[in-house]
């Protein structure tokens, strides 16, 4: 099982939402409802620590694929992004969610985790997608509709990061 | 739907008549007056607000500044808020940077249902934090 206490929080979002933990989790786990608001993908979970994590594009491609590292009080899997060429031979990162009850509403908080100094254009990808995400998942939670949002191509200089990343190699230095 | 000039109205409403005061009616934020584009032209169209908050509460910490930056594609506006500004060891950074959520959180219940979120304590928040460092 992977060490988790080498991954390092690099990007954290915080968002509020009307609703109950049990449908937040809910959210997050089933693809009935990442559909709607994950950019088309469907979650795919097996639901036990060490099971396969993954997310599966409309045209049932692999986008993302990973490893349930913790499914109590906090859900995090490890990430590999297969979807975009290259990404997969990055090391994968760690991505939990937290669901708190915080008074009439709940506190969910997304932390993305990394084992190596990640630079900041690679970070970019994130940064640029979960607001997106995590502002569709409370109006769907919220109102039943979703916020429409296409994914974006990787934001400007983040090709270049990861391609110097791969002939560099920093995680093994 | 919003357009991003309803967002920048609904948003200096909320800002003159109740975000920009505290419980007991004193105001902590000043405007920095009317809307500034990014040429530097004032206009009340433009999709950016600046604020200089004062902390009456810590009189001592130097004026930060925060930005709103409005915009709008396909019916769906996306707005970016930045604090900055602080000084070295501000001890009224954490509490913004844990406020700003729960505040972001709440506007955009209110502006697509039409209802708030109540706002956690800030007490109870500080000691759940505190019991989780």
């Amino acid at each position: 099982m992977i060490d988790i206490s080498k991954f390092r929080p690099k990007t954290v979002y915080v968002t509020y939402i009307a609703s109950t933990p049990e449908k937040v989790r809910r959210a997050l786990t089933d693809p009935v409802f990442t559909r709607q608001y994950f950019f088309g993908f469907a979650v795919d979970v097996e639901p036990k620590i060490g099971g396969a994590f993954r997310l599966l594009a409309p045209d049932g491609h692999v986008h993302v694929r990973g490893q349930i590292v913790d499914r109590d009080r906090r859900f995090i899997s490890t990430w590999v992004v297969e979807g975009m060429q290259g990404y997969s031979e990055l090391p994968e990162c760690l991505v939990g969610y937290e669901i708190e009850q915080s008074g009439e509403a709940v506190r969910l908080t997304m932390i993305e985790s990394h084992s190596w100094d990640v630079p900041e254009a690679i970070l970019k990808g994130g940064q640029t997608g979960w607001p997106k995400i995590l502002s569709s998942l409370k109006s769907v939670l919220e109102t039943g509709n979703p916020v429409a949002m296409k994914m974006e191509g990787p934001p400007p200089g983040m090709t270049e990061a990861v391609q110097k990343a791969l002939a560099e190699k920093p995680w093994l230095k | 739907m919003n357009s991003a000039a309803e967002i920048l109205v609904r948003l200096s409403r909320v800002g003159r008549r109740q975000a920009g005061r505290l419980h007991d009616g004193r105001k902590p934020f000043r405007h920095a007056g009317p809307p500034r584009s990014d040429t530097g032209k004032r206009s009340a169209a433009a999709s950016r607000v600046q604020l200089k908050p004062l902390y009456k509460d810590n009189p001592n910490e130097r004026p930060s500044r925060v930005t709103f930056v409005v915009e709008a594609s396909k019916g769906q506006t996306k707005l970016t808020v930045t604090h900055d500004g602080f000084e070295e060891g501000s001890r009224i950074f954490g509490m913004i940077r844990n406020g700003w959520p729960a505040v972001l959180s709440s506007l955009k219940s209110f502006l697509e249902t039409g209802q708030g979120l109540e706002q956690p304590s800030w007490d109870d928040e500080e000691r759940k934090r505190a019991a989780q460092a």
